[in-house]
């Protein structure tokens, strides 16, 4: 027996059947030719097959999405079958046609309603083409039916009671969606209508880039892309999810979803290894994008400012300054660069001071009651990639001491 | 805290209720963000009788009845905006294709803070009635008789209708408040005493 | 390693009133006394570098000296406690620094303006300088509902402009509160509905058109949108081109909201200059800026 289900959010009916005559835990490829007919059963519009493995006892799942709203029109189905497997060569004749099933959308219009036009609410991509029907109880072709403001003429009765139309490239207004609505040509009595909720198309994602501060989190960044989802003012209904972002790293092969839609964290395992290739995907009901980087990560360090700068032992011609930096996952050493300047104009310059945890430095020659910004910033010792900020402190030299 | 000055308070709600007969203020706005504004639809925004009390309606109610039934309608309104401008917010970084509609949304945005402002006043106009010993005759609520699930299309359909309703229903309360201004109250010949 | 102070102040850094006093104590550590062999009797004080009168300060005991300072008219100083090394290397031990300042007044003189199209901006009088690092917020609110705190730009810090766009006929309550470190205080509230402190936009496109009459000339303009939900009354003002002063149209002739006037009694063939500014027709709230000036001549008078 043949079952069915319809989901009109996606226009779409699902059909359930089982095979009788196979043995316990017998398992059997077949072929199932299906014919689905629209308005009557002489009128054929679609048949395919499916090959599948059926097991004894187990339904066979099916589904079929019409580009034509449910609520327009009935349809049609059968299926025959034909055993598709090497172990029984013998078997290949084609079993009869089950006996037509009819698929209908009950009361496509409720009662009361003369009018309605279908699918309602639907989502489609921009620049795909779309078919919208309507069933009327009065005869079709006293409507007219408009576009915004454009009339639509390209109509096809498929029935006195509907009437279709095929939208084609049908583009992105506005992000309210496009409106649609139907009129009675001898009253222009409003019949009813309908929103054509229309998504842009799902754009690359542009400058993929990642960083570490410590080696233990990756912080990836991207270009904001232009929004896909559609605007609804009736938050009661909803229409589809916005984007969706994710992290997939080849090597580990994990996948981490990001909250943000212009960065996203991703852990360092312990003892993970140093190359890494990341695909940062993006995905809405239409459609996916992706973007690869791949990288050596103690290539990509930027580290945190260094912190508890300290200027002790001003005196007249010298200062000496120390500072703290954040330590990183793995023993490494840190190059940090120390200025000081005058009114912008940097007096002295030391690079290489590496060191472990801790900072300190002596600036010498220095000017008496003079004001000074003594500054430090450090980078990556292995691989530099990026300075550190800076952080550092202003500061006057004491006057010289009366001889 | 609020005004005690009973005429200055009924003459600002005089202005706010001329001002939101508009339609410029909450109907065009939103017809603009729904693409309704320059299409034969805009014709359709009819006002629903069932949506507000009448102008006759509104002029049998005491005045603590009627600033209760202009704060509940008010109050719909506002829950109706608070949910679009939601939506707004959320899409704070979509670019709005016209700038007709970039504005629509501002202007639905001050509306809110308009419509806030009018229920401020109502609120002390109330508590000055209250405290005239005027007594409340709490309304019924209309209850909301289930309807079938509408799609988008109905839902734009009827918020067009209420709030060209909401826009009339408007002109009917300025013409109670322009009664109350001139001492021709349902109950009161002259404007409250004040007790000290 | 960081320089392990040998000593320290009580109290740390602290801000103070102008006119008060104040006193400090240094006390030497354990350590620095036994390695430097000093004690408190060799602690000298200084305030930016100078030395402090040995009157002011004395020996409190073995590790510590107190340093006072009266009537307090210093506003910003280093105090720094120090000692001589070997009897003549001057060693600083230890320094806080005092800031001195007086509490905020009463902000006075709170006044606001809503000018048409922008954000209202309120401003008073701060009072006195305190010397210090003082905040005012101008806090405002409606019976039923409070407003952001309004915190003013540091280089107009008697002035803000509030983060919402009014909202007309509501009676509102605005006031300012000042506080540093020394104390905080409030200003008096100011109760208006914001209408009434508007300054509209002045009149655009004034143009100027010849009567049939050589001697009148007609004026229109285009008013601002305040004009629909506003009673507007106007000064229209015109004088010949070359005239030094202007003549003004009767004030009972423009008391209500128009986008035209016909001015009269103009000397024939001569060329006028013609400006226009508007105000809220019961007088609350500003004038707005004139009009740009808009030119005539009247015709020739027929023989």
């Amino acid at each position: 027996s043949l079952e069915f289900a319809i989901n009109l959010t996606y226009q779409r009916f699902s059909l359930l059947w089982s095979v009788r005559g196979l043995l316990d835990h017998q398992e059997i490829q077949m072929n199932f030719q299906i014919q689905i007919s629209r308005i009557n059963e002489s009128n054929v519009i679609w048949t395919g097959n499916y090959i599948t493995t059926v097991k004894s006892k187990e339904s066979v799942h099916w589904s079929w999405e019409s580009e034509l709203p449910l609520e327009c029109a009935t349809h049609f189905v059968r299926i025959r079958s034909q055993v598709d497997d090497a172990q029984f060569p013998e078997l290949r004749s084609w079993s009869k046609w089950t006996s037509w099933k009819e698929i209908r959308v009950l009361k496509p219009l409720s009662p009361g309603q003369t009018f309605s036009l279908f699918p309602k609410d639907n989502l489609v991509e921009a620049g795909s083409n779309m078919t919208v029907c309507y069933v009327s109880r009065s005869h079709g072709s006293e409507i007219a039916c408009f576009l915004e403001t454009e009339e639509i003429h390209e109509e096809e009765a498929l029935t006195p009671h509907v009437t279709v139309f095929t939208l084609r490239n049908v583009s992105f207004l506005r992000p309210t969606g496009t409106n649609m609505h139907c009129r009675q040509k001898s009253t222009n009595e409003l019949k009813g209508g309908l929103v054509i909720y229309v998504s842009k198309i799902l754009e690359d994602p542009k400058n993929f880039s990642c960083e570490t501060q410590d080696l233990k989190t990756l912080n990836c960044t991207w270009d904001p892309v232009a929004v896909t989802a559609p605007v609804n003012l009736h938050p009661s209904k909803r229409v589809q999810p916005p984007e969706s972002y994710a992290l997939y790293e080849s090597f580990s092969q994990e996948t981490r979803v990001c909250e943000h839609n212009t960065w996203c964290t991703w852990q360092v395992a312990e003892d993970s290894q140093d190359e890494y290739n990341f695909t940062l995907r993006l995905q809405n009901i239409f459609r996916e994008r992706s973007v690869n980087l791949a990288f050596n990560l103690t290539h990509r360090v930027h580290p945190r400012p260094p912190f508890n700068f300290f200027l002790e032992s001003v005196n007249s011609t010298n200062a000496r300054v120390s500072w703290k930096v954040y330590p990183l996952r793995k023993p490494s050493t840190l190059l940090c660069r120390v200025e000081c300047l005058q009114d912008e104009h940097v007096m002295e310059q030391q690079v290489n001071v590496s060191i472990g945890m801790q900072g300190e430095y002596l600036l010498s020659g220095l000017e008496p009651d003079t004001q000074y910004l003594a500054r430090v910033c450090c980078a990556y010792g292995n691989h530099l990639w990026k300075w550190s900020d800076w952080v550092g402190q202003r500061f006057t030299t004491l006057d010289v001491a009366p001889s | 805290g609020c005004s005690r000055d009973y005429q200055l308070l009924l003459g600002q709600l005089q202005h706010q209720a001329n001002i939101m007969q508009s339609t410029g203020m909450l109907l065009d706005p939103y017809l603009h963000i729904q693409g309704w504004y320059d299409s034969k639809l805009k014709k359709e925004c009819k006002e629903q009788p069932k949506d507000f009390l009448s102008e006759r309606s509104l002029m049998g109610l005491s005045r603590q009845a009627f600033l209760q039934t202009l704060n509940a309608s008010l109050g719909l309104i506002l829950d109706k905006l608070a949910a679009y401008l939601q939506t707004y917010h959320v899409n704070m970084d979509r670019t709005w294709t016209q700038p007709k509609v970039e504005q629509a949304w501002k202007n639905l945005a001050q509306a809110e803070r308009f419509l806030r402002g009018f229920r401020n006043n109502i609120f002390c106009l109330a508590q000055l009635l209250r405290d005239s010993a005027e007594t409340a005759m709490p309304t019924q609520a209309s209850e909301r008789r289930s309807t079938p699930p509408l799609d988008h299309f109905e839902l734009r359909l009827k918020d067009c209708q209420l709030l060209q309703g909401y826009h009339h229903f408007m002109h009917s309360v300025g013409q109670v408040l322009d009664r109350w201004k001139e001492g021709r109250g349902r109950r009161r010949r002259h404007s409250p005493r004040l007790r000290r | 390693a960081l320089l392990d102070p040998c000593g320290y102040i009580n109290p740390e850094s602290s801000v103070i009133q102008l006119g008060s006093n104040f006193t400090a104590v240094c006390i030497l550590k354990e350590k620095c006394m036994d390695k430097f062999a000093v004690n408190g009797d060799n602690i000298f004080w200084k305030t930016n570098h100078a030395a402090v009168p040995k009157e002011q300060y004395k020996t409190i005991n073995k590790t510590a000296s107190r340093v006072t300072f009266t009537n307090v008219s210093f506003l910003n100083t280093q105090l720094t406690c120090n000692i001589y090394i070997l009897g003549q290397i001057e060693q600083n031990i230890y320094g806080i620094t005092i800031i001195a300042g007086l509490p905020p007044e009463k902000p006075e003189n709170l006044s606001c303006i809503v000018n048409e199209g922008k954000n209202m901006m309120c401003q008073w009088d701060p009072g006195k300088k305190t010397y210090l690092e003082t905040t005012y917020t101008l806090k405002s609110e409606w019976a039923t509902e409070s407003f952001p705190d309004c915190k003013p730009k540091r280089d107009t810090p008697n002035l803000c402009t509030v983060s919402y766009t009014p909202v007309y006929f509501v009676n509102m309550e605005v006031w300012v509160e000042a506080e540093n470190a020394l104390g905080k205080v409030m200003s008096d509230h100011l109760e208006f509905d914001p209408i009434n402190k508007v300054k509209p936009n002045p009149p655009s496109k004034l143009s100027v058109r010849n009567a049939e009459l050589p001697s009148v000339l007609n004026l229109s303009w285009t008013n601002s949108n305040l004009e629909h939900f506003l009673r507007l009354k106007y000064n229209i003002q015109y004088r010949a081109k070359d005239a030094p002063t202007w003549s003004q149209i009767p004030h009972e002739d423009t008391s209500y909201t128009r986008d035209s006037f016909t001015v009269q009694d103009l000397k024939p063939y001569t060329e006028y200059v013609f400006r226009i500014r508007c105000s809220k027709a019961d007088g609350k709230g500003f004038w707005s800026d004139w009009s740009e000036e808009a030119r005539g001549i009247t015709y020739e008078a027929r023989p």
